[in-house]
């Protein structure tokens, strides 16, 4: 028997005005988005797209930093607004990230210390100094650490990875159930991305949290994750078991992503005659499916009706009309 | 085997008021006509800094310390500033980093290529323009993209564009700085085909500029791997994926996850030294994990250990 | 790196810059002129307790005016009063423009509609009309009240500027954070945003002293100013009405006019200093 799922969320909706007085349209930068991670055990679950799918405005709808326009978040059960309107406090003891620029998250006017003690202090973590410090301690050393290479200093003095490294024990301090980490590595060099990558691995083995990873780099999802999420313009296009979603991709999205990233094996490369298309971008909602414009496979059923989620085998959903088919639908 | 360009013991620094930066400190290294070369490392590497050095596009508080670049005979580093402009663009081409941010939003894409063309050869406004909408073609782009403006195109058009007039007078060597930053995977993709389509059509040497080690897998003949300012190792890109000498090379090989196999990834911690006064002895000693007691002394030289492979270490005798 | 640290190196920094200091020693001595009289034990002289239209002499360095006090420790006592109505105006109008523009910018919306029309209506209105009408009017100008009407009206600037600040720091990753490590609104306001705003509000201070300076003088001189004190602005008042530069009296005039351009030339030069410090591209290599 499962308990309540760590994180629910449905038909999640936001919308940006743009445009003039005279010309005002609306932007979807997530549409009908529902997917939940579970509560029982630990998972590595990825949000996957190139900018502009909507990933980043997903998880700040999460963290409560914005409100959707439509839509539901569930934590453990409890609808988010009424969890934030109690005690936001509360909800960041459970729910807490690290963001994608090692050095933005600190304010220049003081040191690395304090951005550590800020949430012992405002959480109630510790009783004393002593507790507090040993507190931090513990927690820079499961970032792989040392207090004295942190102490004193200010965030231009350490380096990409340690600043994320500090942002991740940041984080653990009042050890919340569910981290979402918004492309933790993508401003941080090649050699020290394995080091943050283990760290968050680490996270979920060791300490069984739960982890929503924000990413446009699927060889890093697909190093990390359990499940990913995949995303275009705001719409879910396939998500389920990462192995499924990358060893058989169904989706024409996920099958052109997949083709076109880059390999590290030069015996391996990209065949020469298959070309991806070129075409300019568009946004707002369409009627009928969002990849329409670009499918290889389109169908007259596509441009009328967004297609829904359709499980095409255990765990593994894709919203296209080539494989659903017409039978089996789940939205 | 003919070289197109051969850089020797290349030295451009910057001067800041505390001294000046080495960035690309003594470099070593030659580029066979036709073939695609690539230059890897991290950011601080020197990489950028030694592309720019190469074409002698360095400006102030950049300058070149020393060294030789030899490009068909002719040594550019010593070359008056008449013929350096004659040889650029007819001759030596470079793609800056965010070029796409560089077109010029009031003019259509046909005639900004056609400039370039008018501007270096002899050639009439309507050839300029007839052979503008012909790199179009050649750049994956669709003819009617000729007429219209910089805004009404995507980022990875924009970045075709450029490529194109980087390549409409015919240069021998192109080098293109971070092509694919800031592009989404699929774009990428296709600009890196892109460079490699005019190396097939044309015979034009490619300098890719990457930290992406991925993107030089894809489609690079040869290899360098820089290390805070110096070459670390230098091969076929058979070989650097393969059997990487250099422990950095070792290093960097193992940390890269890939969507073929999930198998475990390492990294390092640390951080590349100062260039403004960089420590006696090898750079990398510091982090290197086959760090041995002279490597803190004597500063390994860059030696051939194999016909077309070199490696600047000590574990090699270099 | 401690904050005491911190302190000395903005110190060094500020002191490295040429326009900077050179402006700070010429206000410098332009404040310790002020304050020398009490100092020296120099009282205000009374009226009739010197011969009065003498020329500059030994005795009297400035000479003396019509009605017969001591010109220079008449100029040392205004420069006193000029420069405290400037800095108490400035400091009113520099607290009021980043209150005003600290929770117009973070707080956003109908608030920031409000006092953002606030804002601009305040820097369309014209100054001088509504400076002099409310100055004539009232019936006894005193020093705090001439203060507090200069300060009404230089606050929008500076809030203008801190309001584009808070909005823009608003959305930097470390207030999110901040965010989600618990702390509260007003705590953030103070604690994160206010102390990345400390060289706007420190430019702004200055802008609003020259101002207000400039406002005081302006009105001195036409005769609005606080009865029994005196200001340089007031010295040229009673020089124009005996028609001094006529009469060839030109210690009447001539010192207070070098004195206020003393008092704007080194405010310039302490703004521009700060702005070359704060603006990397010309800081000069």
């Amino acid at each position: 028997m499962s308990s309540a799922p760590l994180l629910e969320v449905s038909g999640l909706t936001k919308t940006f005005a743009v445009g003039g007085i005279l010309d005002k349209r609306y932007l979807y930068a997530v549409d009908r988005v529902s997917f939940s991670i579970p509560g029982d055990t630990p998972s590595i679950t990825t949000l996957a797209g190139e900018s502009g799918s909507g990933k980043t405005t997903i998880s700040r709808l999460i963290l409560g930093l914005m409100k959707p326009s439509a839509g539901q978040i569930m934590f453990e059960g409890a609808p988010l607004p009424s969890i934030m309107k109690g005690n936001r406090s509360a909800y960041y003891r459970r729910v807490q990230a690290v963001f994608q620029d090692p050095y933005q998250v600190y304010n220049p006017f003081y040191p690395v210390d304090r951005f550590l003690e800020m949430p012992v202090y405002r959480f109630g973590l510790a009783h004393s100094r002593r507790e507090a410090q040993q507190l931090i301690d513990r927690s820079l050393e499961a970032v792989g650490l040392s207090s004295e290479r942190v102490k004193g200093r200010y965030p231009h003095q350490l380096s990409g990875g340690e600043a994320q490294r500090v942002a991740i024990a940041r984080a653990l301090l009042p050890t919340p159930h569910l981290l979402i980490a918004d492309e933790p590595v993508s401003m941080v060099d090649m050699s020290l991305r394995a080091g943050i990558l283990n760290v968050l691995l680490r996270l979920k083995q060791d300490f069984g949290m739960s982890i929503l990873f924000v990413t446009h780099d699927l060889s890093v999802a697909y190093y990390l994750s359990d499940r990913i999420i995949l995303l275009n313009r705001g719409r879910i296009v396939e998500m389920g078991d990462v192995q499924k979603v990358v060893n058989h991709p169904l989706h024409p999205y996920t099958q052109e992503l997949l083709r076109s990233i880059p390999v590290p094996n030069p015996r391996h490369r990209w065949p020469r005659d298959v070309r991806p298309t070129v075409v300019p971008e568009s946004f707002g909602r369409t009627t009928g499916c969002i990849f329409e414009d670009r499918c290889p496979y389109p169908q007259s059923l596509c441009s009328q009706a967004d297609p829904p989620l359709f499980e095409a085998e255990s765990d593994h959903f894709v919203a296209c009309y080539k494989e659903s088919a017409s039978e089996g639908f789940t939205s | 085997m003919m070289t197109l360009m051969d850089v020797r013991g290349l030295k451009a620094y910057y001067r800041t008021l505390r001294g000046s930066v080495r960035a690309v400190d003594d470099v070593h290294l030659a580029i066979k006509p036709g073939e695609v070369f690539g230059i890897a490392g991290e950011s601080g590497c020197g990489k950028s800094t030694l592309a720019k050095g190469m074409l002698r596009l360095l400006k102030p508080p950049s300058y070149i310390a020393g060294g030789s670049v030899v490009f068909d005979g002719t040594d550019i580093v010593s070359l008056g500033d008449e013929a350096l402009r004659r040889l650029r663009g007819s001759a030596l081409s470079y793609i800056p980093q965010s070029s796409m941010n560089a077109l010029n939003p009031v003019m259509r894409v046909r005639d900004q290529i056609a400039d370039a063309i008018t501007a270096h050869s002899g050639a009439s406004a309507d050839k300029a323009r007839q052979r503008a909408e012909d790199l179009l073609t050649v750049v994956g782009l669709p003819r009617r993209v000729s007429r219209m403006y910089p805004h009404e195109l995507s980022g990875g058009m924009k970045q075709r564009v450029v490529i194109a007039i980087a390549i409409a007078l015919g240069p021998r060597l192109v080098v293109a700085d971070e092509p694919t930053t800031a592009l989404d995977v699929v774009t990428q993709r296709g600009i890196v085909q892109a460079l490699g389509d005019i190396r097939d059509q044309f015979g034009t040497a490619i300098v890719l500029i990457s930290h992406d080690l991925a993107v030089h897998a894809e489609i690079v003949d040869r290899l360098l791997v820089m290390y805070a300012g110096k070459v670390a190792e230098v091969g076929s890109v058979y070989d650097l994926f393969e059997n990487p000498l250099h422990p950095y090379s070792q290093v960097l090989a193992a940390a890269i996850p890939s969507i073929e196999a999930r198998r475990e990834i390492k990294g390092l911690a640390g951080q590349p030294p100062n260039l403004l006064n960089p420590p006696v002895g090898c750079r990398f000693a510091p982090r290197c994990p086959k760090v041995m007691p002279e490597c803190k002394n004597e500063e390994p030289q860059l030696r051939e250990v194999e016909p077309g492979r070199q490696v600047a270490c000590l574990l090699y005798g270099g | 790196m401690r904050r005491s640290e911190r302190l000395l190196a903005t110190i060094r920094v500020l002191g490295s810059n040429r326009k900077f200091v050179i402006g700070f020693v010429l206000l410098l001595i332009v404040v310790i002129a002020g304050l020398l009289p009490p100092v020296l034990g120099i009282h205000f002289p009374e009226f009739g307790s010197a011969p009065s239209f003498r020329k500059p002499s030994a005795q009297f360095p400035l000479g003396t005016d019509g009605l017969g006090r001591d010109l220079l420790v008449v100029l040392l006592y205004s420069i006193q009063t000029s420069l405290y109505i400037g800095f108490l105006a400035g400091g009113f109008g520099t607290v009021l423009g980043l209150t005003v523009g600290l929770i117009s910018g973070y707080r956003g919306g109908a608030v920031d509609d409000v006092l953002r029309s606030l804002i601009d209506i305040f820097l369309v209105i014209p100054l001088w009309p509504i400076l002099i009408l409310i100055s004539a009017s009232v019936k006894s100008l005193t020093i705090p009240l001439m203060a507090g009407l200069l300060a009404a009206f230089s606050w929008q600037g500076s809030a203008r500027t801190i309001r584009a600040q808070a909005l823009s720091l608003k959305e930097r990753e470390f207030v999110s954070i901040a965010q989600l490590s618990g702390l509260r609104t007003l705590e953030i306001v103070f604690a994160e945003i206010l102390p990345n705003m400390i060289p706007f509000v420190a430019a702004g201070f200055v802008m609003s002293v020259t101002g207000a300076i400039l406002a005081e003088v302006s009105l001195e001189v036409i005769g609005l100013a606080p009865p029994k004190a005196t200001s340089v602005g007031l010295m040229l008042y009673w020089a124009q009405q005996y028609s001094a530069t006529v009469k060839g009296w030109w210690w009447w005039a001539i010192p207070p006019i070098l004195v206020l351009i003393l008092i704007f030339t080194s405010l310039y030069l302490i703004m521009t200093g700060f702005d070359e410090i704060s603006n990397p591209r010309l800081r000069k290599l």
